[in-house]
């Protein structure tokens, strides 16, 4: 079809549709004489016009959901284990809603299916038991939930009380629901929100469609949690500003809009609106297609209207005493939150008050109170925006999240700005040039996109940032240290670009890419960064403020990384101490605690190390569940521990659950997976299972040297521990040649006098020992005491080893008196070490009988004589 | 968006697509066939329709696809609203009629 010939037909077809239809035959007769095809063609379009009922005119979800009419139907009966799913009840946001029936007991529940997720197999157990947890809340007016479970394509469902209902909205209309009713109503709600509320759960999505009320008058609320359970748990990536939250932006606080933490008095603004709702028959304030910034501006600096005002100008009579119906609503959906009821249970309250005519507890808004509250705070507003859309990325790169095109739309919905539409819209129109599998969308395909896409925001470049930001860790998490230095670094030069160099965002950026540096082992420029930081947050956050906190124990972090234990725990416990104030449980918490007590283990403080990491644990399990990255670390810390205590193989079960964990989550090339399965391998060094250790370390060390490069504390980690094998199975060229690497590594990276370069020595020695070059041994061991005694605190059990070991060789080299010094010292803190550091004590005791009997000095070897007589094993070099 | 949408018809109707974004449908789905003709012969006729006029196909994406209003679309396109309304009606009549005909 040519351009012209187009042309020609538009024309023809809309001045013919401005024609009374008598005149329109006629018309489009005299245009297209004697060309048939085009007058076929008019006629055609006018036809397909005036029935306005194809494919285009039904809209896409419509449209789509005759693609995906029934995604139950090609199920196996037991899909959804004692449930047999019916008829299809409606389709929502979320999900699609079925009538099913529970086999064997009849009566009818509805099935929700949540479309438009998959969950990983680690999520998905997670999923089921917040579920459970969720079948808990029992309450009258709470549709009550019976099962959840996932598909086996991981698609989530549950099932729930079928509740027979209207909107609490359509209800109250349909009723011509006086204000007395309204209000039972109200409060019916408010109850079923406040045990809710009781048990922690929060709703998040409440609104008209989520509240039913029941032919007889019953309340009941539905959906209750499972807004927070479609939230990604907030790792790998700190999504608590980004957090996936598939709101009505009506009804949703500002708060939550701004993509903030949120708590029960989100829930109460939520029920604001629906009483103002209620009340007038309309809604505040008319947020359909705005964007979620347009959205939080406009919450942010418009007043809604009084209700009573509102109700004077629909068809609902106001009544007289309207005034203290305006401050309850007004006051339960106050922008601030200061000024908001602080839980239900005052909203009840004043609806209490009200239906008995007493007095509000509530004031009305005053003017001073209105006057410049939020004057600062206007720092993340334009993120609001940017998060949805990032989170999207997120959300896919972590859970390859199956879209239906319901899903696409609710995005398109949710992502009102031209740019960002653009945005979606490039996202899912990959076309041809998409790399990767044909079949699949790759997590990191999507990803590079999203880095792509945000490149072209050149034009607002704090959203920009902000989309580096995200991206950045994003990378940081899945360990592609390149990509995440680019888009961080760029993220810290586009927040410099917009508000200065010196401000809380920068400061956020340097922290951030701080903590990369760390990850990248390069201590130094780490610390750097993170003191710039927190130096800068300081300079303008008050005191206490979480961000402080945060860099805080980034600060820990980096300076227990360069061994600096003292400071760090300093540090940390400051931070513990700010953020413990603000938190009984918070994921930053439970890092901060992580960073102590590795800093506490580090000092030697071996129990204490252990119950802040028990600590940790269980803060976490109760943030996150049981599979997840940081119960991972948690369990390998506290195999650590156990090894230090000599326990091997709890250590091993500690390192085989946590490597389980960290498999399911990140696969198997990935940094924190090879980490533990060193510390696997390592524990099977020292229960004696040499073959089984070897295969384990190999593998290990093969994935971190892919991934870090050959120079990394962390493939010295994997070096140490294979050498330490090769030295077992004596293969001492190998192993010292890896000894060797790992020093020189370690040198490079921590500076020369570090405690782990003195490791190196003091392995080394061992296996000069075995070679029998004496002098070599005595010299590494001497080299290992040295860097001991500067950064170990006295009484630490490798310096003991270093002094025994040295002492051995000096033995070797009948130099008696020169190795009683550190025999003794060696042996004495040895034997006051828990556990039975294998046979160090008995070569110790020997060495010391040979040492005393050739002084001559016989009564100085009895008691060691003494303790040797049941022992009788060969002596074996150990090495750590 | 399109993409995705045309490709699970066509996997329906057997017929493979090499490369291009694919977002994989529950596989278990049984489709009703009718449905899929139509995102099929809607697919070649916007593809026409882009030939003709890119903007044009453009216009029924954004709208369609990826559910658009009139005056987003129109901000995205460059062009003022009424053309947008204008023009989105003339494509939907047209690609309307190529699917019907391909019924």
């Amino acid at each position: 079809m040519d351009q012209e010939y187009w042309a020609r037909l538009q024309t023809i077809f809309h001045r013919a549709s401005d024609l009374p239809p008598a005149e329109r035959l006629a018309y489009v007769r005299g245009q297209c004489q004697g060309n048939d095809r085009m007058l076929a063609e008019v006629e055609a379009m006018l036809l397909e016009d005036a029935l306005g009922e194809s494919l285009l005119d039904r809209g896409l979800p419509d449209a789509a959901e005759t693609l995906s009419e029934d995604p139950v139907a090609g199920l196996a009966p037991d899909a959804f284990g004692p449930y047999r799913i019916g008829r299809i009840l409606g389709q929502g946001g979320m999900g699609i809603v079925y009538l099913a029936e529970r086999e064997n007991f009849g009566g009818r529940v509805a099935i929700k299916l949540l479309m438009g997720g998959t969950l990983s197999p680690s999520r998905r157990k997670r999923f089921a038991r917040e579920q459970k947890t969720l079948a808990q809340l029992q309450h009258p007016y709470i549709a009550q939930i019976h099962d959840a479970d996932t598909l086996a394509d991981g698609t989530p469902w549950f099932a729930m009380e079928y509740v027979d209902g209207l909107r609490i909205t359509d209800y109250s209309r349909e009723h011509n629901s006086s204000i007395a009713e309204k209000m039972r109503l109200f409060r019916a709600v408010c109850e079923a929100v406040q045990h809710a509320h009781g048990r922690a759960i929060i709703h998040c999505d409440l609104k008209p469609s989520n509240i039913l009320v029941t032919a007889d008058g019953t309340v009941k609320l539905l959906d209750f949690g499972i807004a927070r359970q479609l939230e990604t748990d907030g790792e790998p990536m700190d999504l608590t500003r980004t957090g996936m939250r598939p709101m009505t932006l009506a009804y949703a606080a500002p708060e939550q809009i701004r993509g903030e933490r949120l708590g029960t008095q989100a829930d109460v603004y939520s029920l604001g609106v629906v009483l103002y709702e209620l009340l007038t028959g309309r809604l505040p304030f008319d947020l359909s297609n705005r964007s979620p910034a347009e959205a939080e501006r406009i919450l942010e600096e418009k007043e809604p209207e009084p209700p009573s005002v509102a109700a004077a100008q629909t068809a609902v009579k106001p009544k007289a005493a309207w005034s203290d119906l305006d401050v309850l609503t007004l006051t339960a959906m106050h922008k601030d939150m200061g000024r908001r009821y602080r839980s239900v249970e005052a909203l009840i309250r004043d609806v209490d008050h009200y239906t008995k005519g007493e007095p509000l507890e509530a004031r009305p808004d005053t003017l001073s109170y209105r006057i410049g509250k939020f004057a600062g705070r206007n720092r993340r507003s334009l993120t609001a925006a940017v998060a949805v859309c990032v989170t999207v990325v997120a959300l896919i790169a972590f859970f390859a999240v199956r879209l239906t095109r319901a899903r696409a739309a609710e995005l398109a919905e949710a992502t009102r700005t031209q740019r960002l539409e653009t945005f979606m819209v490039n996202l899912f129109d990959g076309g041809d040039k998409a790399a990767g599998p044909a079949d699949k969308l790759r997590v990191i395909d999507l990803l590079d996109r999203g880095v792509h896409s945000a490149q072209a925001l050149s034009a607002e470049p704090a959203v920009q940032a902000e989309m580096y930001q995200t991206l950045g860790s994003i990378y940081e998490k899945l360990g592609k240290f390149e990509q995440a230095d680019s888009l961080l670094g760029s993220a810290l030069e586009r927040r410099k670009s917009v508000s200065g160099p010196d401000n809380p965002e920068v400061a956020d950026a340097l922290v951030s890419l701080g903590l990369l540096r760390l990850d990248q082992g390069r201590v130094a420029d780490a610390e750097k960064l993170v003191r710039d930081g927190l130096a800068m947050n300081r300079r303008h956050l008050p005191p206490g403020d979480a961000d402080i906190a945060r860099s805080e124990s980034a600060l820990g972090r980096v300076l227990e990384d360069r061994s600096a234990y003292e400071e760090a725990v300093k540090t940390l416990d400051e931070a513990v101490r700010l953020q413990s104030a603000r938190a009984a449980a918070s994921s930053d918490l439970a890092e901060s605690l992580s960073a102590l007590g590795t800093a506490h283990y580090y000092l030697g403080h071996l129990a204490l190390a252990d119950s802040i990491h028990r600590r940790a644990l269980a803060m976490h399990r109760q943030l996150y569940g049981e599979v997840h990255p940081r119960i991972a670390d948690d369990l390998y810390n506290l195999g650590v521990v156990q090894h230090d205590l000599g326990h091997d193989a709890d250590a091993e079960r500690y390192y085989r659950r946590a490597l389980a964990v960290k498999e399911s989550w990140y696969g198997v090339e990935h940094p924190d997976t090879a980490l533990i399965m060193a510390a696997v391998g390592q524990s099977l060094i020292y229960q004696g299972r040499y073959d089984e250790a070897a295969t384990v370390l190999q593998q290990a060390l093969g994935i971190q040297e892919r991934i870090f490069g050959k120079v990394h504390p962390q493939v010295a980690m994997g070096l140490n521990m294979l050498a330490v094998l090769e030295l077992r199975r004596g293969r001492l060229g190998d192993a010292e040649k890896d000894f060797t690497r790992m020093a020189d590594i370690n040198r490079s990276v921590y500076g020369d006098r570090h405690y782990l370069v003195g490791i190196a020595y003091l392995n080394l020695g061992e296996v000069y020992v075995q070679k029998k070059d004496n002098a070599r041994a005595e010299h590494a061991y001497r080299e290992a005491l040295s860097r001991f005694a500067e950064k170990l605190p006295p009484g630490h059990a490798n310096t003991a080893i270093a002094e025994v070991r040295l002492g051995h060789v000096l033995v070797l080299e009948r130099r008696y008196k020169d190795a009683e010094d550190p025999l003794v010292t060696g042996y004495n803190v040895l034997t006051k070490l828990p556990g039975s550091q294998g046979n160090r004590i008995q070569n110790a005791q020997k060495d010391l009988v040979a040492v005393y009997e050739a002084v001559n000095q016989p009564e100085k070897a009895a008691p060691y004589r003494a303790q040797l007589a049941a022992a009788d094993h060969a002596a074996k070099p150990d090495a750590r | 968006m399109r993409h995705y949408v045309v490709e699970s018809a066509r996997r329906r109707g057997a017929l493979k697509r090499g490369g291009g974004m694919l977002i994989t449908l529950n596989e278990s789905m049984d489709l009703p066939v009718s449905s899929d003709r139509e995102f099929l012969a809607l697919d070649d006729a916007l593809a026409e329709l882009a030939r003709t006029n890119t903007r044009q196909a453009q216009l029924v994406e954004l709208r369609f696809f990826a559910g658009s209003g009139v005056a987003e679309a129109a901000k995205i396109l460059g062009v003022s609203e009424e053309t947008a309304r204008r023009d989105f009606r003339s494509a939907k009549a047209w690609l309307a009629s190529q699917i019907r005909r391909s019924q």
